[in-house]
């Protein structure tokens, strides 16, 4: 089916839902019950009991699930197709072939239909989801669905049919396998759930995922020519771990590779006692290649004219390796073509084989684009930020075949990113792809509780939206997310939306996005470098105030939580002006210290494995006064009498022994130290010149339970400036010298001296 | 027949003297014996008798240095092919700041450069126009007496070395004792200190750019391992056989994209491959690829223990 007609399809059902009602709980007693047949398959018999589970929760009551319609009960819903095909023959043949769904009332009954059993089971949460204000927020059993309490539950919501745009809406599953997670790709549409729920009675995607050299691993010990020569290694090697090449211009190889694809196919066939639907090839996350005299020569393309090698390697020249592994395939596609046309065979244009190469591609094979290392996190693929080679790569592909799909890395992130997943997805319609041969497909993290999906549950959400229907509006289905997962707090969760949103999507931002960019730095990019830290702070905190469901609270909670360990992440020394400082701050009483934030991440300084906890406290805190950087240094100490320091003189010697140190480095300022001991001794040195003198002062004390230090530093000898961005950073350390003969060293995050310096903000 | 292993043996102890008294050649070797700065010094006129003089220690002489003096020692013709150790004792008087009071001058004793305030060691090499091909500086911080060693391979076209002497800040006075340039023993791999832990930890030979925050580090049971943080890179040493190659390395890994790498050069510099190795003490082979003339080791978040490549044969 074309784009547009599916479209039209779309558009005729939506106008033919009707005003209709039936109950299927009232007073919080079940008045329906789900007719669901017998021989139901696994995911039919998970979506209604998971249906009914969630309107048990809704109301209270408990819906009857039997195989034969009771006479007594109201509304009766009967699920799967055995029920529908005889009265919905139209729908029948119009979901035919498809993932797709219809939700049809007849005399007074509902019918909930696919023409597999899966597209019956997205029908029974499409019901339940048009009919009631339930959303599959994120995967999280305790928070992730949210739904309000009520004692009625009626359909409304019974005459329509929705068929996904992509027959292969893939996601991808680590190790081990999360349930939770599987079951809410399921509840949102997707069709491949991960390896707990590949049996056949799941009816999800039966996939055989390959590296190029895998299928042919086993002929090595006969065949070893038939595997890719490095000369490094002085020979030709196998497949290991997974990984390995092929030497793609033995003139056997394509027909050898092609009955070895189909030998896997049959054999996986026999196992599961389910048909393959898809065999996926990829190069492996290697760039290795042939590098056999053969492999070198100039590939004489089909089209005529011929292809010179610029270089051996393919990260150099990846549109010869391209095109040679191509080739390649399209010879094999005619075996596979004629033995196993049931399975689709799915390239996977990565590494160097996402460069398009200098030939077609066979017409039954699908591609999907790993266009992962450019930003596409932030940009659509054709924008102009977008790095030209990957904007022409994807241009390209778009000339070089109609089955062209994604593989993406679209993890949980707090940016609005949902924006260009949906603007590449719609850019393949656009380009006259074949959307029945799009296999789209992300990798994502299982829900485990972890910081992406605290802060990106709705891109995520909204991605599953539109993996199944590229086409519909990103901005509402935002909205519909918001309103539905914050409820009584959705008003200041869409004013923080559209904060972050108005932030990401300004085309004068240019921050890269990829797979490899972290959380904590998509949040400093969009809200911390922005200045939008205090109103997104702000908003949080009246939108949890305003929640009242509790997953609601939950997740504006962890959100807020989330963005407050990502500032103290940033570790930046925040200097709060206060200019009362100026009359009282470096005496240890002034109330003006109990203003600024208290770093404490101060832990024993370690090179490598585990982060300890220091024996004694540390704390810094800094401020400034317009003219001066107050920062007062706390060290605890609970044998504060046993602090091994040298005798208080006013030689500007190192303070060995218990003692401080703050340093601080940036351009044009070269390592500089401000250091000093319990006993009051004080040293400055800049470039290790401590003739070099900034003019601080510091004033120490001792006190029951250990030491303090308030330093008072010149902003001009640091360069700073109040209000003026600096790029000069920090880092404090400690030594904790009780005369052992190993004194214990602290640093502010464990880390060592010069292995990371942290950033500074003078307010 | 039987007079040819004794002919081959003469002839090779001719060789060896030949080589030794090229090695030994001046101004390195006699313990400034002659006590004459122009016999060792290549700036010798450009040398104020204040700044320099011979002072006897023990029954031999030292070098004195003084008043910011700078002395650029005479060049010493050098075989790129050779591994070679360059050794002296230092110590200083004066006010400057020491290693033995402050014990962050660590930092220093890498080839992170010099400040001018500190006495300083730098070994250039040079192609026979004596334009600098690359060079070695460290800062000199012990105040008591300390054997500074660097162990290197000239770079491929060098022809010779250069070692100057910076006795750092004005007040200062910087004792030299005992140069020598010569073979250095083996270490029982090609590239230059194979372990970290015998040359202790202010020794940096075989490292040429030091990620950000690398350090030698002392492990809990007190041995020296290098803790090469995220990308150092070693100097190059020569890869003269054709044939195969291994790299074993006894490291820990410590952080991001843990990676030891071996990669191998043309006579350039320019790389032309490179074979990946773990840090689990087994040898990772490689054939020496076509054009390749040189190595040079690559680790990315590991703690080194030893390191080494080893020519296995053909």
């Amino acid at each position: 089916m074309k784009w547009t007609a599916l479209l039209s399809c779309l558009v005729c059902c939506s106008a033919a839902v009707q005003v209709w009602a039936a109950d299927l709980v009232r007073g919080g007693k079940p008045a329906g019950e789900f007719v669901l047949a017998g021989d139901a398959t696994q995911v039919e018999v998970f979506a209604v009991t998971d249906a009914r589970k969630w309107i048990a929760e809704m109301t209270g009551a408990t819906m009857p699930i039997v195989s034969t319609p009771t006479e007594d009960v109201g509304t009766k819903v009967f699920v799967g197709r055995n029920f529908a095909e005889p009265l919905f023959k139209e729908d029948m043949a119009a979901l035919e072939g498809s993932d797709g769904y219809a939700i049809r009332e007849r005399d007074g009954k509902v019918y909930v239909f696919g023409s597999r059993p899966r597209g019956t089971a997205y029908g029974v949460f499409g019901l339940l989801e048009r009919n009631s204000d339930i959303i599959w927020a994120r995967p999280h059993p305790r928070y992730g669905t949210i739904f309000g309490r009520h004692e009625n539950l009626s359909l409304t919501q019974a005459n329509l049919i929705d068929k996904p745009t992509f027959p292969y809406r893939g996601w991808g599953m680590g190790h081990p396998f999360h349930a939770p997670s599987g079951e809410w790709v399921l509840r949102n549409g997707g069709n491949q759930l991960g390896r707990g729920m590949e049996e056949a009675g799941w009816d999800m995607l039966h996939l055989a995922p390959h590296n190029l050299a895998t299928p042919i691993s086993r002929l090595f010990k006969d065949h070893p020519e038939y595997f890719a020569f490095d000369p490094l290694k002085g020979g030709r090697h196998g497949v290991t771990g997974g990984e390995g090449s092929m030497c793609l211009t033995n003139p056997k190889l394509p027909e050898v590779w092609a009955r070895e694809v189909i030998r896997e196919v049959h054999e996986r066939e026999a196992r599961t006692r389910r048909p393959v639907d898809a065999f996926l090839i990829g190069p492996g996350d290697n760039w290795f290649t042939c590098q056999c005299p053969e492999c070198l020569k100039p590939i004489q393309l089909p089209q005529g004219g011929t292809l010179e090698m610029k270089d051996p390697d393919a990260v150099k020249d990846p549109l010869f390796r391209s095109t040679q592994i191509f080739m390649f395939l399209n010879e094999a596609m005619k075996t596979l073509k004629q033995e196993v046309p049931h399975v689709k065979m799915v390239s996977l244009a990565y590494i160097h084989m996402a460069e398009p190469p200098m030939v077609d591609i066979h017409p039954d094979m699908l591609i999907y684009f790993a266009p992962y290392p450019t930003s596409t996190m932030h940009f659509g693929l054709l924008d102009e930020r977008q790095a030209g080679v990957w904007r022409d790569r994807f241009a390209k592909w778009m000339t070089k075949t109609k089955n062209l799909g994604f593989y993406e890395y679209f993890f949980s992130k707090p940016s609005p990113l949902a924006f260009y997943a949906g603007e590449n997805l719609k850019t393949l319609g656009e380009h006259g792809m074949d959307p029945s041969k799009g296999y789209v497909y992300t990798e994502f993290d299982f829900d485990r509780g972890g910081p992406g999906w605290d802060v990106g549950a709705m891109n995520t959400w909204v991605i599953a939206r539109l993996f199944w229907n590229p086409n519909q509006d990103v901005d509402a289905l935002y909205r519909y997310y918001i309103q539905r997962t914050y409820r009584d707090a959705a008003p200041k969760m869409l004013e923080y939306y559209e904060l972050i949103k108005n932030s990401w999507v300004d085309s004068g931002d240019t921050t890269y996005d990829n797979a490899h960019t972290s959380i904590p730095g998509v949040y400093a990019a969009m809200i911390v470098k922005k200045g939008l830290e205090p109103r997104v702070r702000q908003i949080l905190g009246e939108a949890a105030s305003m929640a009242t469901h509790p997953s609601s609270q939950a997740l504006i909670r962890r959100m807020s939580t989330r963005y407050a360990s990502f500032t103290k992440g940033l570790n930046r020394m925040v200097a709060p002006n206060i200019q009362e400082l100026s009359h009282d701050g470096d005496r240890f009483e002034s109330v003006q210290w109990e203003k600024p934030e208290v770093l404490d991440e101060f832990k024993q300084t370690r090179r490598y494995g585990d982060i300890l906890e220091a024996s004694q406290a540390t704390t810094l805190r800094a401020a400034h006064d317009g003219t001066h950087l107050y920062l007062r240094f706390t060290a605890s100490d609970t044998q504060i009498a046993k602090a091994k320091a040298r005798p208080k003189d006013n030689a500007e010697v190192w303070p060995a022994g218990d003692h401080g140190e703050i340093w601080f480095s940036g351009p044009g300022i070269p390592a500089t130290v401000f250091a000093f001991d319990c006993n009051g001794n004080a040293y400055d040195a800049r470039g290790y010149d401590r003739d070099w003198n900034s003019g601080w002062r510091v004033v120490t004390q001792k006190t029951d339970d250990g030491w303090e230090a308030i330093a008072v530093i010149p902003l001009s000898a640091l360069g700073l400036q109040p209000g003026v961005e600096s790029k000069l950073q920090w880092t404090a350390i400690r030594e904790i010298n009780h005369g052992n003969e190993r004194p214990e060293w602290v640093s502010y995050r464990a880390v060592p001296l010069y292995s990371s310096f942290f950033p500074i903000i003078i307010d | 027949m039987c007079n040819k292993p004794r002919l081959t043996v003469l002839a090779l102890l001719a060789v060896m003297t030949m080589v030794t008294s090229a090695v030994f050649a001046q101004p390195f070797g006699d313990q400034f014996a002659r006590k004459d700065l122009g016999q060792y010094a290549e700036n010798a006129r450009l040398i104020r008798p204040d700044q320099a003089s011979f002072e006897p220690l023990e029954g031999r002489q030292v070098l004195r240095l003084t008043k910011s003096a700078s002395v650029t020692f005479k060049d010493v013709p050098i075989d790129p092919t050779v591994k070679y150790a360059l050794t002296f004792r230092g110590r200083f008087e004066g006010d400057g700041e020491a290693i033995e009071e402050n014990p962050h001058l660590d930092f220093l004793t890498a080839y992170r450069g010099v400040p001018s305030i500190f006495a300083g060691r730098e070994v250039q090499f040079l192609d026979a126009e004596k334009r600098v091909l690359r060079s070695l500086s460290s800062a000199l911080v012990f105040r008591e007496w300390f054997e500074y060693r660097d162990v290197f391979y000239a770079p491929p076209k060098s022809k010779y070395v250069r070692l100057t002497i910076k006795s750092g800040r004005e007040d200062q006075v910087y004792f030299v004792d005992n140069i020598q340039l010569q073979p250095a023993a083996d270490e029982g791999a090609i590239n230059c200190n194979p372990v970290p832990d015998r040359y202790g930890k202010y020794n940096y030979s075989g490292w040429q750019t030091l990620a950000v925050g690398a350090k030698m580090i002392e492990l809990p049971d007190g041995r020296v391992a290098f803790d090469t943080k995220y990308g150092t890179s070693g100097a190059t040493f020569p890869l003269a056989k054709p044939g195969k190659y291994t790299l074993t390395t006894i490291s820990q890994e410590n952080g991001f994209n843990y990676a030891v790498v071996l990669n191998f050069l043309d006579e350039e510099g320019k790389k032309i491959s490179s074979i990946n190795g773990w840090g689990n003490g087994k040898p990772y082979e490689a054939v020496l690829p076509a054009g390749a003339t040189q190595g040079s080791l690559l680790f990315y978040s590991n703690v080194i223990e030893e390191v080494r490549v080893n020519y296995v044969g053909q």
